[in-house]
């Protein structure tokens, strides 16, 4: 069907002394962090609503790693989120932590009005993140007019005004959006007085070079309305794994403000990991240092709030990199969030596909495969590996039929790039052992009915396998929460949930193996040939 | 060994496809991957209703890596599941009618490039005025989507029973009500796929995720213009399907002719978006009822209106327009009843069967009717459904019963929800909801009529001790061939382990006619169970011989045949076959199912909802509203389902247990809206909400067994009926809980917003 979904290309700046730094602008030397983690984060199918003591803890946690400015949340989302964002406010405002607060807005005055309310009963000024979709097939399906849009900025800066709040507009889908589309969104918001513009790349879809384009095009539109007080704020997702690389690029292109989150959690792929960019903003000498343990212990609170882990293998936060420094006592990058990324960027800039050559251990063994750099792992595995044991149910992160082990951490591989594995450890459905010592949680989903056409058993598979790695004996509840991303249109999800506590009660030799399976009453063996050559 | 006498059905099993299945070793329809293989994609109609102009495929066939382009005019014949509506092409001829409609299909070399292509394609359309609803449906005449273009109507069914108008006027209390429907999906994890081979023989195979393999056969032929005798089709494991997959469709069409032209491979795999637009989700449907009652409780008048909306082409219309009424005279029931149901044409793509073909929608309406007859009547609603029990053994538009457990089930949820002590005491905000309902265990007439067999299934007995049923019927996750193999298993004393079941391939398996209807365990296990007691008499025989016994004196345990009164003297099966394989030569035999003749109302109509056998069920919910936010938590439901007798409780327990999840999330979550534009609100498994492991309420499922006459072992259906009455449950328990009628689906927290303000507000 039709989506508009062909690239937009935005006109390039006229004046370039350098590649990305027209004359008429300053850039800033120093790039402000925005910590997105409780709002955008929790957008995460599997994160949940912290409790406000774990909100809180992840504010101190993150003025400690020198965050600058923290969303607070959705306040018009319900009244327990007015609750919790007026308790963060306050929280900011009584141990005077050096946070900026903002909260999130749909582009409505109503939501305007919930942050009002935040903001008086934290005594304090939030400034109002109003966001509202940009790109054409967004407006195409909800039959958006661009008067339709510039009516809801105009209303909604207004209401900003009146009650007295710095006023940010949040163009969703920026990237996507054609540059008049724009134009009319940001012209609009300037009249009413808005104080910065929010550039988004929110499905992933830029590579830096479309974000130095951007970048560029929006501060070009600035300084032509006279408007170069206005600032910019950045903020990419992660589903082509470029989230760090476009974050960097904004902050050299000049962007006052880069968004991210703790881990990256987000929206299927995720946001920027606060961690790595923190880090790295260091290193192009945009911020200070910042202290490993210090960004350690953010990363373990927000886990912590949010019911993730921290991945072995997250660069600088990982188990790995703690055991390297330990071992080392020197700080390690490792993970392939920074070491693919730039060669899958590289390859796909190109505009030919060039192809990658890869090795990884496939459920113990090595393999080697030379891979269009767009291929996922989901392609890999079945088109080129015929490990067909792993589904493709949506092609898209919603099901989970696909999800196998990279590095023990369950992954949905349609959204894995193959060229992110090279070096790693992936285990599929195919490695769960057969027959005579079958694998507790295959023999466990046999005998529970725990599947009917099959299709999605794979993937609760392999996401129980790593349940159970990490917890052996999980409760009831703790299955239901592990298994919460692995859709199943049969059962009901009961005799899943029975067959993973069995396989665990199999593994820790409290229940036997193999009760009922066929073979009891099969004949015999023929009886061996006489031996002739007596 | 000592043998022993106990059989194996009944007993908690295994399935015998599963860890196949989930490993990899058994390959679905996209896992296959045939030698020079391409790969097709459709191109679709962006626009609700619009005559196509012109197609231009020539930029697309300029690429090198496409092979072919195919549009309407190479596939001109139509066809449409029920024989007397045939008004589909496979790509739209002249005029495409929804958003998603098919109008070209490419095959190229790989499905990058084949998606490249479609955006090659020219089309020009002109655009022709749409219908979007089922208001515009009655009122905009001028679109013409009927047969006679004069209106938009599909189908109309008024049949009356009895004098209602009468019977009303002399009802002592009348209820009126009006109940909205939204469609649904039937979201199977698997996409649609099909890859057809054309081979240098000029014999065209098939292999498709479809529930109706033989349906599919018989319009092959006709829409290719070739001989039956030259297709092969064959339906791998299925990924779910749940009636999505339930006719012929334009993607396997597409691919046979593609394949046909090209001479190599072809396979065509939906997308998830596709999957919205192209699945045939349930109808909504817009029903007005009156129901009449005297003091005492008893029913006296159904009045039903329902006006359906049927999307862009016929499908299964006819049958779920029959439907929406006919069924609905079990279990319990007025002596007068008139329903009048319309089906209208919509520029929307079009609904079929989903789990509960027809019924489930008038279901949720009739037993919200029935909870609110109680109320007006200060009478326990369990009771009152037990007064109007239909006992008699006709109901009242002619359908035969031959078994009914279902004041057992209204007993065994009464009993284990605690119905009686705790309804009405568990304070405001949760509360306790009963409904009821029957299905049918296949539909007791094929869909092209004819004398043959609806079921079969053939036997090889190989004297290595494993027998293989070659079995007509679909499995498509319920367990068919589980079922097959246990009652295969359990006639002969064999092990599971030596039953082997090749299904649903027309060049290697007998006739079935498909997985639709809940006619699998009925029909396939009656012709199984026939084919089998042949091989069983046959084995009897010769081992009676041997032993010098009376052939009535050998029983069949597992593993032996055994000399009644001393086991001792017992042969082993595999040994068994040999003796009879001597005594009669080579083993095999074949097994029917043919339904009795002349089941049905003797009227116009009267056969369609007819069914050899009924199952029942009753369903109570435990529901927790909360007031502040409107959502719903259905926390535990109890279902007890006649099933006739639980051939395979695990799997039975599945049924159960998958339909009352499914009826749960169409009760809260799952709503298929098409905008005015004819766009779907989410084509995909985010926004459309399918329930996760935390969405789910506890479900306890109850077998009750009320072994039925004709069935096999007793056993009738257990796959559809169970989902039907777990939503007006969920409603009525709503009721229960804070006091507001929810008359529109899902009872998603806006929905319950509004009304609990509007209660707030009188």
């Amino acid at each position: 069907m039709a989506d508009g979904s062909a690239r937009t290309s935005y006109p390039r700046p006229t004046v370039r002394p350098s590649p990305f730094s027209p004359a008429s602008f300053q850039a800033p030397s120093r790039t402000l962090v925005v910590d997105e983690t409780l709002r955008d984060g929790l957008q995460s199918a599997s994160a949940e609503n912290p409790p406000i003591a774990d909100k809180r803890a992840l504010l101190h946690a993150m003025a400690a790693i020198g965050v600058d400015v923290v969303s607070i949340g959705l306040p018009a989302a319900s009244p327990a989120a007015v609750d919790d964002a007026a308790a963060l406010l306050r929280e900011i405002v009584d141990r005077k932590l050096p946070l900026i607060p903002t909260a999130a807005a749909r582009t409505m005055p109503s939501d305007v009005s919930a942050i009002a309310e935040v903001s008086q009963r934290g005594g304090a000024p939030v400034e109002v993140y109003a966001f509202i979709g940009s790109s054409p097939i967004r407006h195409y399906t909800e039959g958006w007019s661009d008067s339709f849009l510039v009516d809801h900025i105009v209303a909604t800066g207004e209401a900003a005004r009146r009650e007295g709040l710095p006023f940010c507009l949040v163009t969703e889908d920026t990237t996507r959006a054609p540059p008049t589309t724009l134009g009319k969104m940001w012209s609009a918001a300037l009249d009413v007085g808005a104080t910065r513009l929010c550039l988004c790349d929110t499905v992933g879809h830029a590579d830096p070079r479309g974000v130095f384009a951007l970048v560029a095009y929006a501060r070009d539109f600035l300084v032509a309305r006279g408007a170069s007080h206005v600032e910019l704020d950045w903020h990419g997702h992660d589903d082509r794994g470029l989230a760090l690389g476009n974050a960097l690029a904004a902050a050299i292109t000049g962007v006052q403000r880069v968004h991210g989150t703790a881990l990256g959690i987000g929206e299927r792929s995720g946001n920027v990991a606060l961690e790595p960019l923190l880090y790295n903003l260091a290193e192009i000498g945009r911020r200070s240092p910042v202290a490993l343990p210090a960004l350690r212990h953010f990363s373990d609170t927000a886990a912590r709030a949010l019911g993730r882990k921290v991945g072995a293998f997250a660069p600088l936060v990982g188990d790995r990199s703690r055991e390297l420094d330990r071992a080392r006592a020197t700080p390690a990058v490792l993970g392939g969030e920074v070491r693919a990324a730039p060669a899958v960027a590289v390859a796909v800039d190109d505009g030919v596909e060039e192809r990658l050559p890869l090795t990884l251990r496939l459920n113990g063994e090595r393999v080697h495969a030379d891979v269009p750099a767009s291929r996922t792992l989901l392609e890999l595995l079945r088109y080129d590996l015929d490990h067909i044991g792993t589904r493709q149910g949506c092609d898209k992160g919603d099901c989970g039929a696909c999800t196998v082990l990279v590095d023990g951490e369950p992954v949905l591989s349609c959204l894995t790039l193959a060229a992110q594995c090279d070096g790693r450890e992936v285990d599929t459905v195919e490695g769960l052992r057969g027959p005579p010592e079958l694998d507790p949680l295959l023999d466990a989903f046999d005998r529970c009915g725990a599947g009917q056409c099959g299709f999605c058993t794979p993937g609760m598979l392999m996401t129980a396998q790593a349940l159970l790695a990490q917890q052996p004996r999980p409760t009831r509840d703790t299955i239901r929460m592990a298994i919460s991303g692995n859709l199943c249109r049969c059962t009901g999800y009961g005799p899943i949930v029975s067959a993973i506590d069995l396989a665990a009660k199999i593994r820790a030799g409290e229940e036997p193996r193999g009760v009922g399976l066929p073979g009891a009453h099969v004949p015999p063996p023929l009886p061996p040939a006489k031996d002739r050559a007596r | 060994m000592k043998p022993r006498s106990s059989g194996l059905v009944g007993e908690r099993l295994r399935r015998n496809d599963l860890i196949r299945k989930v490993r990899g070793e058994v390959r679905y329809t996209d896992d296959l991957k045939l030698p020079r293989m391409l790969h097709a994609r459709l191109l679709r109609c962006p626009h609700p209703h619009a005559k196509i102009l012109r197609i231009d495929p020539a930029r697309a066939l300029a690429s090198p890596e496409v092979a072919a382009v195919i549009t309407g005019k190479d596939l001109p014949r139509r066809f449409g599941i029920i024989p007397w509506t045939p008004d589909e092409y496979p790509l739209a001829l002249e005029t495409a009618r929804f958003v998603g409609d098919a109008v070209a299909a490419v095959a190229a070399l790989s499905e990058r490039a084949a998606d490249l292509a479609l955006r090659q394609i020219e089309v020009d359309y002109e655009l022709l005025p749409s219908v979007k609803d089922l208001d515009e449906a009655e009122s905009k005449t001028e679109a013409g989507l009927g047969a006679s273009g004069r209106d938009n109507v599909s189908k109309r069914v008024d049949l009356a029973f009895g004098d209602v108008e009468a019977a009303l006027a002399a009802s002592d209390l009348v209820v009126e009500g009006s109940y909205t429907f939204e469609g649904t999906a039937h979201a199977p994890i698997e996409p649609h796929c099909a890859l057809a081979q054309y081979d240098g023989d000029g014999l065209l195979t098939l292999w498709s995720t479809t529930q109706v393999p033989h349906y599919l056969h018989r319009e092959l032929s006709r829409v290719l213009a070739v001989s039956p005798a030259r297709i092969r089709v064959i339906q791998p494991p299925i990924g779910g399907a749940f009636g999505g997959k339930s006719e012929p469709f334009a993607l396997e069409f597409a691919a046979a002719k593609l394949a046909m032209v090209t001479g190599r491979p072809v396979k065509l795999l939906y997308t998830r978006e596709e999957e919205f637009y192209a699945h045939r989700g349930r109808h909504p449907m817009a029903m007005r009822y009156r129901v009449g009652a005297r003091s005492d409780g008893s029913l006296t008048a159904v009045d039903a209106e329902t006006r359906i909306d049927g999307g862009a082409y016929s499908s299964f219309g006819l049958v779920t327009t029959y439907y929406s009424g006919q069924l609905l005279t079990l279990p319990s029931f007025a002596p007068n009843y008139r329903f009048s149901s319309t089906r209208y044409f919509t520029n929307k793509p079009p609904c079929g069967p989903k789990r509960g073909h027809g019924s489930v929608q008038p279901r949720f309406a009739f037993e919200c009717m029935l909870d609110r007859v109680a109320e007006k009547l200060s009478l326990d609603p369990i009771e009152l459904r037990r007064k109007n029990a239909v006992d008699a053994s006709s109901t009242v538009n002619g359908f035969r019963v031959t078994s009914n457990g279902y004041l057992e089930c209204l007993a065994r949820v009464e009993e284990a929800s605690g119905w009686k002590e705790r309804r009405g005491k568990l304070g405001r905000g949760r509360g306790l909801g009963v409904a009821s309902s029957a299905y049918i265990s296949g539909t007791n007439y094929p869909i092209y009529p004819n004398e043959m067999p609806q079921s079969a299934v053939q036997l090889k007995v190989d004297r290595s001790g494993v027998v293989t049923v070659f079995n007509g019927a679909s499995e498509i996750g319920q367990g068919t061939d589980t079922l097959m193999a246990t009652l295969v298993a359990d006639e002969l004393g064999l092990d599971l382990g030596a039953v082997r079941v090749v299904s649903a391939d027309s060049d290697l398996c007998p006739v079935d006619l498909g997985a639709y209807s809940s006619r699998g365990t009925f029909m396939n296990g009656n012709a199984c169970l026939a084919a089998a007691r042949q091989i069983r008499d046959k084995l009897v025989a010769a081992v009676a011989a041997k032993l010098e016994v009376a052939p009535r004196d050998v029983f069949v345990s597992r593993g032996y045949l055994c000399a009644v009164g001393d086991e001792r003297r017992a042969i082993s099966v595999t040994d068994a076959i040999a003796l009879a394989e001597a005594r009669f030569g080579t083993l095999g035999a074949t097994g029917w199912y043919k339904s009795p003749e002349g089941l049905g109302g003797d009227y116009r109509g009267g056969t369609i909802g007819a069914s050899p056998a009924y199952s029942f069920t009753a369903h109570v919910a435990e529901v927790v509203v909360d007031e502040q936010t409107g959502v719903v938590r259905v926390e535990k439901v109890w279902c007890a389902h006649d099933c006739g007798r639980a051939l395979c409780p695990t799997l039975v327990d599945g049924q159960i247990e998958g339909s009352v999840y499914m009826g749960v999330a169409e009760a809260l979550l799952e709503e298929h809206v098409i905008d005015g534009r004819g766009l779907h609100r989410g084509p995909n498994l985010l926004d459309y909400r399918i329930p996760t492991s935390l969405d789910v309420p506890d479900i306890v499922s109850i077998l009750v067994e009320s072994h039925d006459p004709e069935g096999p072992l007793g056993a009738k259906e257990a796959g559809e009926g169970p989902l039907h009455s777990s939503i007006p449950a969920v409603a009525n328990a709503i009721y229960d809980a804070v006091g507001v009628r929810l008359d529109r689906l899902p009872f998603s927290p806006g929905r319950v917003l509004a009304a609990l303000r509007e209660q707030g507000g009188r």
